[in-house]
C-alpha cells in the first residue's frame, strides 16, 4: 500500500511549500492599510433595533381611569426609536431616594410609532405600589427618562401562533393588548383578537375609552369588558365558561396577562380547556412577592437576613428580609445590579449564588439546565432563606 | 494593585474561556472581561417557555466515545470539566434535493463509511483507503511537528514526512485529483467541508482531512447542558484557578504605551493595565474599534482588509410538541443541499435567493431528555459565504426572517416529510443581525476568515511566526490559525495561552 499510495501522493507537488508565504504576503499587500470597515447593513441594524439603552423625555402626560397616567415619549435627541412588536415592554431605569431601580412596563402604542420618534406606556399607580406611584408623582412634560431597548416575548408570531387570538386580561395586564389592538387597527400585524378584560366597575377600565374607539372602528378587534359588579359586555369574574363562550371558531391562541393573583385563577379557569401548552401564552404582571406563593417556606416569615455581595472587586454586605426578593434588597441598599425584566425570564440578573439558599416559586423558574447545576440565581424572582453570599456580574 | 494584572483576556468565548483556565491554572494574574452577562459567546443557550436552545453546536469532536481521548476532551480533563458527552451515530448524513436526489449516510468508524461509499459507488471502498492513508500520514507528519516542538528540522520533515508537506500545501479538490478518488466519493467527501462553509478549490487538503477523518474514525458528540454547560463549568475552572471574571464589561479601548500593549479602558473610563492582553474578538474589531489606527501596524490592518469574511449564519430554532419520531424525523443530523457538487452549493451560497440549503439537527435524537418528554428540539441552519443580509433594515428585518424561516421550514418539511408547521411550540430565528448583535462581527460572520488558498491553515501557521502585530497583543479564537468551530477555537486559546506563558518566562514579548 505504502509504494502504491507514494504513487498517487507524488502527484502532489511537494515545492508548492515553498511558495505559500510569498503568495500570502503578496495577497496580504493589497489590503488597503486603514481600519476595517464594520457598518454594514446587518450591524447598523443590530444596532438600530437593540441599542444598549434609550434616552427618553416625556413629551406628554395623558390623565387615564382611576389616577393612572399615560406618557408619550420621545428621543431626547429627536430621530427615531428602536422598533418593538407589540406585546413588548421597556425596562426603566429609576433612581428614587438613595436607590436604582428597574421596572418593566409595556409599550401601549402602535409599532409604528417608534419610527415616528415616540413611544407610549401606561402606569397605574396603586397597581405597582412604590415605582408607579413615584413615577406619576414625578414625571411631568420634559423629564429625562432612561429606558432599555424593547424587550419580551409576549408577542403574536406568525409562524407558532394561530390566526385568531383570544386575549385575556386584568388591570395593567391590558396595555400590551392595547399595543396589539393598535398594531391590528393601523395594519402592520395581520390577525384578530377578541380580548376578555376584567375590571371591577365602569369607572376602573384602564385605557377604557381607547380601546372602545378601536374596537369601534377595528373589525379584527373584539373588546369584551368583564365588570365584576356588572353594567360592561359581561358580568362578574373570567371563567372558563365565558372564555368558551367568546373562543373563536377554529385554531386559537390564548393571550393571558394580569397580576399574579389573577394569573393564579386563570390557570385554574384555563385548564378545562384542554388547549395544547403551544396555544397559551402567559405573561405575568406586577411585583413578584414571596407571601402571594403557596410553597413558600412559612419558617423564613419576619426574618431578616444578611447579603454579602461581590461585584468585580468590591464586596457589600446588606440586610435581606424573607420577603422581598434578592434583587429588591441590593436595589433597596443602593447597589446597582443589572436586572430588566424582574419576572424570571430575561436571566439579565443572573448571579451565582456561591452560599447560602433560595426560595425560588415555580412559575418564575425559567433559569437555564447548566445555572440550576453550577448554582447560578436570577435574583429578581429569588427569596433568601438563609444568610447568601452572592457574585453579580462576575466570578 | 487590584488594577494591574498579568494578562486581561478580552472576550469570554471559547477560546478566551480555555486561555483563561490555562493562564489562571500557571498561576499568572488573569482578568477575563466579557461584554455580555454570561460566558460563552456562541457556546451559549436560551430559554423559551419549556424549552432550552443550543445557540451554535451541533457536533463537538475530539472528545472522544470516553471521557478519555481526543485532545478537546484531554483539555476538558485538563481544567477538570466534567460534562456528559453523548456520541452521535451517524459520521455523514445528507440528501441532495435536486433534478437527481441521492441520499447518503454512514456510520462512525472507516469501515461503516467505506461500506457506504462502496454502497452507492463501486469501487469506493479501495479509493477511500487511499485516503484514509493519507489522514494517517498527515497525523504523523502533525505528531513529528508537534515533538519537535514547532522548530522542525525542514530537510528531515520532508524527507520523512514528504506527504504532510504536499497536503499541506494542496487543496481538497488537488488531493483527490492526485488520489484519483472516485467522482462521487469526492462529492460525498466534500460535504464535510460544509462544515466550515468551505470550497474545495480554495481550502487546503490538511485542515479538511483532519477534520472529515476525525468525524469518519472517531465521531463526533453533543453534551448534555448545551453548550453553555461547557462555558459555565470552565468559566467555573477559570474562578477556581484564581481568575477574575468580570461579566457586563464592555472594553473600549485597548491602551498602548511606546508601541506596546498597556491595558485596556472600560466603557465607563476605568483604565486596567497588564502587558499582555489577549482578544477573544476578530482582528476586524481590534483594528477597527479598540487599538489607536497610529499604533497599529500598517500590515495588520492591511491583512484584515485583505481577508474575506468567514461564514453568516441563519438559524431556526424550533421547540416542537411532540416526541421526533412521532413527527417523522430519523436522524440526529441531515444536510439538505441542492446540488451535489460542491462547487454549487458553494456558488448558491452567497444570497438568500440561491440559497435554500440548511443542516437539520434534532437534539433530542441524541441527547433524549434535551427537552421535556412529548416535544422535541430541532435546528435549521443555513449559511450563507457572502452579505446576504445587504438589503437589511429596521423596518424590513421582521419580514424578511420570517419568509427566510418559512422557506426552510416548508422545504425541510416536503424533503424529510416530516410535520413541523402545526406543532411549533417555541421558534426563535437568528440571522447575521442576530449575530451582529451579540459578537459585533462585520455582517455577523460566525466564522471568523474564510479560509482562502492564500490564507488557509498551513499559510495562517506560517503567517503567525513572520506576522507581527503590537507587542504584548495576542489573538485566540475562531479567527485564528485552525480555522472557525468549537475545537479549533478551544485550541486556539490553548496555543496562544502557552505562547504567552512561554514569553513571560522568556522575557519581553516576541
Amino acid at each position: 500500500m505504502s509504494q502504491d499510495l507514494m504513487r498517487y501522493a507524488a502527484r502532489m507537488d511537494l515545492s508548492k511549500m515553498g511558495a505559500i508565504m510569498p503568495r500570502r504576503m503578496a495577497h496580504i499587500a493589497q489590503g488597503a492599510p486603514v481600519p476595517p470597515k464594520l457598518d454594514y447593513a446587518a450591524n447598523l441594524t443590530a444596532k438600530a433595533l437593540h441599542p444598549k439603552c434609550q434616552k427618553l423625555l416625556v413629551a406628554e402626560v395623558i390623565e387615564r381611569e382611576g389616577g393612572a397616567k399615560s406618557f408619550v415619549l420621545r428621543a431626547q435627541e429627536g430621530g427615531e426609536l428602536a422598533r418593538f412588536r407589540a406585546g413588548q415592554f421597556l425596562s426603566f431605569s429609576l433612581a428614587i431616594g438613595g436607590s436604582t431601580i428597574t421596572r418593566a412596563y409595556s409599550l401601549c402604542c402602535p409599532p409604528s410609532w417608534a419610527k415616528q420618534g415616540k413611544y407610549m406606556i401606561t402606569v397605574k399607580p396603586s397597581e405597582d405600589g412604590f415605582a408607579g406611584n413615584w413615577i406619576c408623582a414625578n414625571w411631568h412634560e420634559g423629564t429625562q427618562v432612561t429606558a432599555s431597548a424593547p424587550l419580551g416575548e409576549f408577542s403574536y408570531t406568525r409562524l407558532r401562533d394561530a390566526r385568531h387570538i383570544l386575549g385575556v386580561c386584568g388591570g395593567s395586564g391590558v396595555t400590551p393588548f392595547c399595543a396589539m389592538a393598535c398594531a391590528i387597527a393601523e395594519g402592520s400585524e395581520d390577525y384578530s383578537l377578541t380580548l376578555l378584560y376584567g375590571s371591577r366597575d365602569s369607572d376602573s377600565i384602564l385605557l377604557g375609552e381607547e380601546l372602545a374607539a378601536l374596537a369601534q372602528r377595528c373589525e379584527r378587534f373584539t373588546l369584551v369588558n368583564v365588570l365584576e359588579r356588572g353594567g360592561g359586555d359581561e358580568s362578574g369574574y373570567i371563567t372558563t365558561e365565558l372564555i368558551k363562550k367568546y373562543m373563536p371558531e377554529g385554531d386559537c391562541s390564548l393571550f393571558v396577562c394580569g397580576p399574579a393573583a389573577m394569573m393564579q385563577a386563570m390557570e385554574t379557569a384555563i385548564a378545562p380547556l384542554g388547549l395544547p401548552e403551544r396555544r397559551i401564552r402567559r405573561k405575568t404582571y406586577g411585583v413578584t412577592e414571596a407571601a402571594l406563593e403557596a410553597d413558600w417556606p412559612q419558617e423564613a416569615a419576619g426574618k431578616t437576613f444578611s447579603l454579602t455581595v461581590k461585584m468585580r472587586d468590591q464586596t457589600y454586605t446588606v440586610p435581606c428580609a424573607s420577603g422581598e426578593t434578592v434583587l429588591v434588597a441590593m436595589e433597596r441598599a443602593g447597589l446597582e445590579p443589572p436586572s430588566r425584566c424582574r419576572s424570571g425570564e430575561c436571566g439579565w440578573c443572573r448571579s451565582r449564588l456561591s452560599a447560602g439558599t433560595v426560595y425560588i416559586p415555580a412559575r418564575t423558574e425559567h433559569r437555564r439546565k447548566a445555572d440550576l447545576a453550577y448554582g447560578y440565581i436570577h435574583p429578581c424572582c429569588s427569596f433568601p432563606t438563609s444568610d447568601l453570599t452572592l457574585c453579580v456580574g462576575c466570578e | 494593585m487590584a488594577d494591574s494584572y498579568d494578562v486581561i483576556i478580552v472576550g469570554a468565548g471559547n477560546g478566551g474561556l480555555i486561555a483563561a483556565c490555562a493562564l489562571s491554572q500557571m498561576g499568572l494574574r488573569t482578568l477575563l472581561l466579557e461584554k455580555h452577562n454570561l460566558p460563552g459567546g456562541c457556546a451559549a443557550s436560551f430559554v423559551r417557555g419549556r424549552f432550552e436552545f443550543e445557540a451554535s453546536l451541533h457536533n463537538l469532536p475530539y472528545v472522544g466515545p470516553g471521557a478519555e481521548n481526543g485532545d478537546i476532551g484531554m483539555l476538558f480533563k485538563r481544567f477538570g470539566v466534567e460534562r456528559k458527552f453523548y456520541p452521535i451515530p451517524e459520521s455523514l448524513h445528507f440528501i441532495v434535493d435536486g433534478p437527481e436526489p441521492f441520499e447518503f449516510k454512514a456510520g462512525v468508524g472507516r469501515e461503516a463509511f467505506a461500506r457506504a461509499a462502496e454502497a452507492v459507488c463501486p469501487g469506493a471502498a479501495e479509493a477511500f483507503e487511499r485516503f484514509t492513508a493519507m489522514c494517517d500520514d498527515l497525523n504523523r507528519g502533525l505528531a513529528a511537528l508537534s515533538a519537535a516542538r514547532g522548530r522542525p528540522d525542514p530537510d528531515a520533515m520532508a524527507r520523512e514526512h514528504p506527504n504532510y508537506y504536499r497536503l499541506a500545501s494542496s487543496t481538497v479538490d488537488e488531493m483527490f485529483e492526485a488520489l484519483e478518488l472516485p467522482e462521487l466519493l469526492r462529492d460525498i467527501l466534500s460535504v464535510f467541508a460544509l462544515y466550515q462553509c468551505g470550497d474545495t478549490s480554495k481550502i487546503d487538503a490538511a485542515r479538511f482531512m483532519l477534520m472529515t477523518d476525525s468525524f469518519i474514525t472517531e465521531g463526533a458528540s453533543q453534551t448534555d447542558l448545551r453548550s453553555f454547560g461547557l462555558s459555565t463549568a470552565l468559566a467555573n475552572s477559570a474562578r477556581r484557578f484564581g481568575c477574575d471574571i468580570w461579566y457586563n464589561c464592555e472594553v473600549s479601548k485597548i491602551c498602548t504605551d511606546g508601541g506596546a500593549v498597556s491595558g485596556v479602558q472600560l466603557s465607563d473610563g476605568r483604565k486596567i493595565c497588564a502587558k499582555r492582553v489577549v482578544c477573544n474578538i476578530m482582528p476586524h474589531l481590534v483594528y477597527g474599534r479598540l487599538l489607536d489606527p497610529a499604533a497599529t501596524p500598517v500590515m495588520e490592518l492591511k491583512k484584515a482588509n485583505a481577508r474575506t469574511l468567514g461564514a453568516r449564519a441563519f438559524c431556526v430554532f424550533l421547540g416542537l410538541d411532540r416526541d421526533w419520531r412521532e413527527l417523522g424525523f430519523r436522524d440526529y443530523a441531515t444536510f439538505i443541499n441542492s446540488s451535489i457538487k460542491n462547487a454549487e452549493i458553494i456558488r448558491n451560497g452567497g444570497s438568500r435567493e440561491s440559497n435554500g440549503d440548511m443542516s437539520v439537527n434534532v437534539l433530542n435524537a441524541v441527547v433524549p431528555d434535551a427537552s421535556p418528554a412529548g416535544t422535541c428540539i430541532v435546528y435549521l441552519t443555513a449559511m450563507f459565504n457572502g452579505d446576504a443580509f445587504a438589503d437589511v433594515t429596521p423596518d424590513n428585518y421582521t419580514e424578511i426572517k420570517e419568509a427566510y424561516a418559512e422557506r426552510l421550514i416548508a422545504r425541510a418539511e416536503r424533503v424529510l416529510g416530516v410535520d413541523i408547521r402545526n406543532h411549533i411550540e417555541e421558534i426563535v430565528i437568528s440571522t447575521p443581525v442576530t449575530y451582529a448583535r451579540y459578537l459585533g462581527t462585520p455582517q455577523g460572520a460566525v466564522f471568523g476568515y474564510s479560509p482562502e488558498d492564500w490564507d488557509g491553515m498551513m499559510s495562517r501557521n506560517m503567517g503567525e511566526q513572520a506576522e507581527k502585530t503590537v507587542p504584548g497583543l495576542y489573538f485566540a479564537g475562531g479567527h485564528g490559525a485552525r480555522l472557525s468551530g468549537f475545537s479549533p477555537s478551544y485550541m486556539s486559546g490553548f496555543m496562544t495561552a502557552m505562547r504567552v506563558a512561554g514569553e513571560m518566562r522568556g522575557g519581553a514579548p516576541a
